[in-house]
C-alpha cells in the first residue's frame, strides 16, 4: 500500500506543508495540540489524507479520535460496539476523504456527522424492545443529575461546552440528550416524555439555537 | 406539520425518522438557507461530541490504521459522497488529478481515472497468475468471475492478488465438478476462498471451511453459497496450514467436521 500513496491533489498541493509540526511525543500527544488542531490545520491534513497519505491519516485520527469515540460510546453505551463502530467511521472517512470539501464545513463537523449517524444507525438497528426498555430506565435515572460519568471521563475537555449544555433550561436539555446523545427520533422523544411532537421539535430547536449563539460555529478555531 | 425549515433542527441531531430525513434532504438540495443552517449547526453538534470526549483504547488506533492500510481509496471521480445532504446540495467542483508516470502497473491502474474495480481485479488476477509462472488458469478465471460481484470483499481480494508473495491454489468441488480457489499472502497475513461452483444449500445447512495441520481440522469460517461467490475471508492460519477443506455442516457450524469434505486443497509452500 505504501506505493499507492503518492497521488497529489494539485488544488492543495502547492500550499501543503509536507511536514507538519505534529510529532507524537512520549505522552502520546501530538505536538501538544492533540484534539486541539485548528480547523485550518485539520483541513490541510484532510487534503493529504485524500491524496492517500496514511501518515496524515494517523494525525487525523490522533486529533479527532477522542471526540469520535466519545460520541459513539455515548450513543451505544457499549465499549465493544463503540470500538467497532469507531473503526467503521474511520474507514469510511478514509474512503470518503476525497469528497471532503472545506467550503462545506470543518473536518471535525464532517467526521462527527459520519460518526454520529453510524452510531445512531447501529443503535436503532440493533435495538430490540427489551434493550430499549432497559435504556429507558437507565435514561430515566440519569436524566435528572448531569451525566456524572461523562463529566469524569471528559475531564478538562469540553468544559465550556458542557457548561453551555447544562445552562439550557431543563426541558431543552432533556430533549437534546434524548435525541442527540441517546439516538432517539423526535417521535420517540415525544412518546418518552409524553409531550406533543411539536413541543419536542421546539425544544430541540431552542436548544440548538441557544448553543449556536453561545458556542459559535467554530469548534476548533483557536486563532 | 413538516414545515421544512422546522425540520433542520431534528435533522442535524439525526432525530428524523428515515422518510422525513429523505424528504428533508430533497428540500435541502433546493434551499440554500437550510443548507447554510445545516452547515452551522453541524459545527455545534461537533462540539456536543467534544463534550463527551473519551480516550479510546490504544489498540483501536492500531486497528484503525491497519484497516485503512488495507482499504483502497476510490478514485477521486468516484469518491463516496458526503455523508448526507451537503454533497447533493452542492456538487463539488472537479478536482484536478495529476497522473503519476507509470512505474508499477497495479498502482497506476488503481489510481487511473477510470479505476473500475472489476477491471482492476481482473488485471490483478492476470498479474498474479503471471507472477506465479502459471498457477492454474482456472484460478485466474475464478478470480475474474468473482470480480463481477463487487463487494467489500472484492477489495480485499484485490489487495491480496496484488501482493508480491500471493499464492493461489485451486481444487475441485466434488459436488459440482467446479472449482474452488484459495488466495493467500504471507506478507498481508490474509487468505480468502472463492468459488462460483458451490450450490445453494437446503435450509439449516451451511458451508464450513477448515484448516488442517498435523492435528484435527480447525474451523476457519462458515459461509453460505452466496457469500462464496464473492470471497470468504479465511484466517491467516491458513498460510501455515497443510490444507484447507470445506464441508457442509448444520446451520451455525460445527466444532469438528461432521461430513466428508466437498473441497480440499493442499496449501502451497513458498
Amino acid at each position: 500500500m505504501a506505493t499507492m500513496t503518492t497521488l497529489p491533489v494539485r488544488r492543495y498541493h502547492q500550499r501543503l506543508p509536507w511536514s507538519l509540526p505534529w510529532q507524537r511525543d512520549a505522552h502520546g500527544t501530538v505536538g501538544g495540540m492533540r484534539q486541539h488542531a485548528t480547523r485550518h490545520e485539520l483541513a490541510e491534513v484532510m487534503a493529504r489524507v485524500a491524496a492517500g497519505e496514511q501518515a496524515a491519516f494517523a494525525h487525523f485520527y490522533d486529533a479527532t479520535s477522542r471526540s469520535v469515540f466519545g460520541i459513539v460510546l455515548r450513543v451505544l453505551r457499549d465499549r465493544a460496539q463503540a470500538e467497532e463502530v469507531t473503526q467503521e467511521v474511520y474507514v469510511e472517512a478514509w474512503r470518503a476523504a476525497g469528497s471532503f470539501d472545506p467550503l462545506l464545513g470543518s473536518p471535525s463537523a464532517w467526521l462527527n456527522t459520519i460518526a454520529h449517524r453510524r452510531a445512531v444507525d447501529r443503535v436503532r438497528s440493533a435495538e430490540r424492545s427489551v434493550a430499549r426498555d432497559q435504556r429507558h430506565f437507565e435514561a430515566a435515572e440519569t436524566l435528572h443529575g448531569a451525566d456524572t460519568a461523562d463529566l469524569v471521563v471528559a475531564a478538562d475537555e469540553g468544559q465550556r461546552i458542557r457548561a453551555a449544555v447544562e445552562g439550557l433550561p431543563e426541558a431543552q436539555q432533556t430533549a437534546l440528550r434524548l435525541a442527540y446523545f441517546e439516538g432517539r427520533t423526535y417521535r420517540e422523544v415525544a412518546e418518552f416524555l409524553e409531550v406533543p411532537l411539536g413541543t419536542v421539535k421546539t425544544r430541540i430547536r431552542d436548544a440548538l439555537q441557544r448553543l449556536k449563539k453561545q458556542l459559535g460555529g467554530q469548534p476548533d478555531e483557536r486563532s | 406539520m413538516n414545515d421544512p425549515d422546522a425540520q433542520v433542527y431534528p435533522y442535524v441531531v439525526a432525530a428524523l425518522p428515515p422518510d422525513e430525513a429523505a424528504d428533508f434532504q430533497t428540500h435541502l438540495a433546493e434551499c440554500a438557507q437550510c443548507r447554510a443552517e445545516v452547515k452551522e449547526l453541524r459545527e455545534v453538534t461537533a462540539q456536543l461530541s467534544q463534550s463527551v470526549a473519551t480516550e479510546p483504547p490504544p489498540a483501536l488506533r492500531d486497528a484503525v490504521l491497519a484497516a485503512i492500510a488495507r482499504t483502497p481509496q476510490p478514485p477521486l471521480s468516484n469518491a463516496q459522497s458526503r455523508p448526507d445532504d451537503v454533497s447533493t446540495a452542492s456538487p463539488r467542483r472537479d478536482r484536478e488529478v495529476t497522473a503519476e508516470p507509470t512505474t508499477a502497473t497495479v498502482v497506476s491502474l488503481h489510481r487511473s481515472r477510470s479505476g473500475r474495480l472489476p477491471a482492476l481485479l481482473a488485471a490483478a488476477a492476470v498479474l498474479a497468475a503471471l507472477a506465479l509462472g502459471g498457477w492454474a488458469f482456472q484460478a485466474r478465471q475464478e478470480a475474474q468471475q468473482t470480480a463481477q460481484e463487487v463487494t467489500a470483499n472484492t477489495q480485499r481480494l484485490t489487495e491480496l492478488l496484488s501482493a508480491s508473495d500471493v499464492r493461489v491454489v485451486s481444487g475441485q468441488v466434488t459436488t459440482t465438478g467446479g472449482t474452488g480457489t484459495v488466495v493467500m499472502s504471507p506478507s498481508r497475513k490474509r487468505a480468502v476462498f472463492v468459488s462460483t461452483a458451490l450450490p445453494e444449500l437446503p435450509e439449516g445447512k451451511i458451508y464450513e471451511a477448515w484448516t488442517t495441520t498435523d492435528r484435527e481440522p480447525v474451523p476457519a469460517a462458515i459461509f453460505s453459497a452466496g457469500e462464496a461467490k464473492t470471497a470468504v475471508s479465511l484466517p491467516a492460519a491458513v498460510i501455515d496450514a497443510q490444507s484447507v477443506g470445506v464441508t457442509v455442516e448444520p446451520a451455525g457450524g460445527s466444532p469438528a467436521p461432521t461430513s466428508k469434505p466437498i473441497f480440499t486443497v493442499r496449501v502451497p509452500r513458498a
